[in-house]
């Protein structure tokens, strides 16, 4: 067994996710079957081989460092759940 | 059944050239079968009724004043609901972005408008673009026109049913490990992922950056071909865009001499009926003088594996920023910050979501780092390498899209036995090159696809051989839905 409950709770930890037990047990049984199935990969000689990011080589791509003004500040927040004087507003973070 | 439903994306154009036909009335047409349909097959989940014939009426003044008409101006088109489109909801199928109306259009939806083509409305999808069904939808999941018992593929099911239920004569979709092409095989329809950065990203809602790619839906490769003309081209605001991109791809080139690969992995494990399909139809090139060879990647056996470690750590960390701040659910009761942040994408992910962030996060943590990701990563070199081999003496490499036919709802619930259904597609986008699906025939009466991969940047290559066997195979596209 590669993953088990325990594994799975410190996952949700670190990805903000809260589970119930019955879903701790269901997402630990179908991560380890993925796991057990992906160790064949382990089976790859890479040894010498870059790893690929991405498929194709990329270049970094620079702009002019020059200041847009955006203008409808208020479209940007229509989105938003809660919102005080052009603010996201959330629940408090320090606590006493 | 209006026969307006039934033309080509071209021939809609020629007949707009001639004044035999209004904009007005296609769009019109499109959009009272996709009213009357949608309640059955649920692949739309917003209509734009308004914004099409308003479009409409623009291409009608156009043609009235003899003017003259750009690629596919006035055809109308159906959205994947995960591409921007400025105040219209855009929602990805997901409980978190319900409620999430863009302040700007993606680029291929600028694109789009620029050429006035009416967009229908948005289409339904497996949530964030994780899945091969569209079961994982917040909407409920759409019904494949062929058999409303079997799914039409994911994840951009909604959009190939569109097409292949003659609601739209084109469709966008999405395509990180199989999502155009896989749906387009289970609907009997041409679907494709070009080159990775042919096609702007810019406003698609990220799964996966290093493997997304937006493509083209329709009912045949003409139509394809001049789809992604209109959508591709380099762009500024995706810093991995091409910039040294041929984006006509109206004209195809006719091919003397073709050499193609048949890669033995992916024909190892058909059952006899899906052999026999396979056999059928490479005899039937073989006999119009197309060469045919057997060939080997043996990296292409660890395509699941090496998807399923990359694509679920770049989607754990797109994710990331659905935290109910800015934008789309909130849980309102939570009393802390990092309270509200995890109940509300608890409450606001789905199943499928939160498992490829959980593998995503693991891959990704110290300690299972080099074993898991950085292993995957350098399997998707050696599996470049093969395919660089292989395309230094074969123009294309085929096999079929999907190792079965369309399969029932709820049939495969081991999430495993899912992903399984994307082996052969999956490879094209950790190589990064072009593939298509077209379809070629049928097993159990439900429809097959033809699964063709070409070499980096040579699209166009691969439109042009596709068309060739296009025209010897003649699939007949009709399905039981059509008489509806």
């Amino acid at each position: 067994m590669t993953i088990n409950k325990k594994t799975v709770e410190h996952l949700a930890k670190l990805s903000r996710l809260r589970f119930n037990d019955n879903e701790l047990l269901a997402f630990t049984k179908s991560l380890d079957d993925i796991f057990e199935y992906a160790k064949s990969l382990q089976q790859v000689n890479t040894e010498g081989i870059e790893p690929s990011a991405h498929a194709i080589p990329l270049q970094n791509v620079f702009k002019k460092d020059e200041i847009i003004t955006y203008k409808n500040i208020d479209k940007l927040f229509e989105n938003a759940p809660d919102v005080e004087n052009h603010s996201f507003k959330v629940p408090r973070i320090l606590t006493n | 059944m209006n026969d307006i439903l039934k033309l080509t994306a071209i021939e809609i154009s020629e007949k707009y050239k001639k004044k035999e036909l209004s904009c007005t009335e296609v769009t019109k047409a499109f959009l009272a079968r996709t009213i009357n349909t949608n309640k059955d097959l649920n692949s739309f989940v917003a209509i734009c009724e308004e914004t099409a014939l308003t479009t409409a009426k623009t291409v009608d003044e156009k043609i009235a004043r003899s003017q003259e008409l750009k690629l596919l101006e006035g055809v109308p088109i159906a959205i994947k609901d995960n591409m921007c489109t400025s105040g219209v909801r855009t929602t990805c199928c997901s409980k978190i972005l319900h409620n999430f109306i863009p302040s700007y259009d993606a680029t291929v939806i600028e694109k789009i408008k620029n050429n006035n083509m009416p967009i229908l409305g948005k289409t339904n999808m497996d949530e964030f673009a994780m899945g091969s069904s569209t079961e994982t939808s917040f909407f409920g999941s759409t019904k494949n026109p062929w058999d409303t018992k079997t799914v039409p593929g994911g994840s951009s099911g909604g959009s190939a049913v569109a097409v292949s239920a003659l609601q739209a004569p084109l469709a966008l979709g999405s395509d990180t490990g199989g999502s155009i092409r896989q749906p387009a095989s289970f609907c009997g329809i041409v679907g494709m992922k070009p080159t990775y950065g042919v096609v702007s990203r810019y406003g698609l809602i990220a799964f996966a950056s290093s493997l997304d790619q937006i493509g083209p839906f329709s009912k045949n490769i003409d139509d394809s071909a001049a789809l992604l003309s209109v959508i591709s081209g380099h762009d500024s605001k995706d810093s991995t865009s091409q910039t040294q991109i041929d984006t006509n791809y109206t004209k195809l080139d006719s091919l003397k001499e073709i050499k193609i690969g048949l890669p033995k992995e992916f024909f190892a494990n058909l059952d006899s009926k899906t052999k026999e399909l396979y056999q059928n139809i490479t005899n039937k090139l073989s006999n119009e003088g197309i060469i045919l060879e057997e060939t080997e990647l043996p990296s292409l056996e660890q395509g699941i594996s090496t998807y399923y470690i990359i694509a679920p750590a770049e989607a754990s960390s797109n994710l990331a920023r659905f935290d109910g701040v800015r934008y789309g659910y909130r849980n309102e009761q939570a009393k802390s910050l990092v309270d509200m942040m995890e109940l509300s994408r608890s409450e606001g992910f789905g199943a499928e979501v939160k498992r490829r962030i959980l593998i995503g996060t693991y891959v990704l943590s110290s300690g299972y780092y080099d074993a898991y990701y950085k292993k995957a990563q350098q399997v998707r070199t050696i599996m470049k390498n093969d395919f660089q081999k292989a395309f230094n003496n074969y123009d294309v490499l085929i096999s079929p899209t999907t190792p079965t036919p369309p399969f029932a709802f709820g049939s495969k619930s081991n999430p495993l036995e899912m992903y399984m259904n994307d082996i052969m597609t999956i490879p094209a986008n950790l190589a990064g090159i072009p593939a298509l699906s077209m379809p070629c025939g049928t097993v159990n009466d439900l429809p097959m696809g033809l699964h063709l991969m070409g070499n980096l940047l040579e699209d166009k290559k691969l439109f042009s051989i596709a068309k060739r066997i296009e025209t010897i195979l003649g699939f007949n596209l009709q399905n039981p839905y059509w008489e509806k």
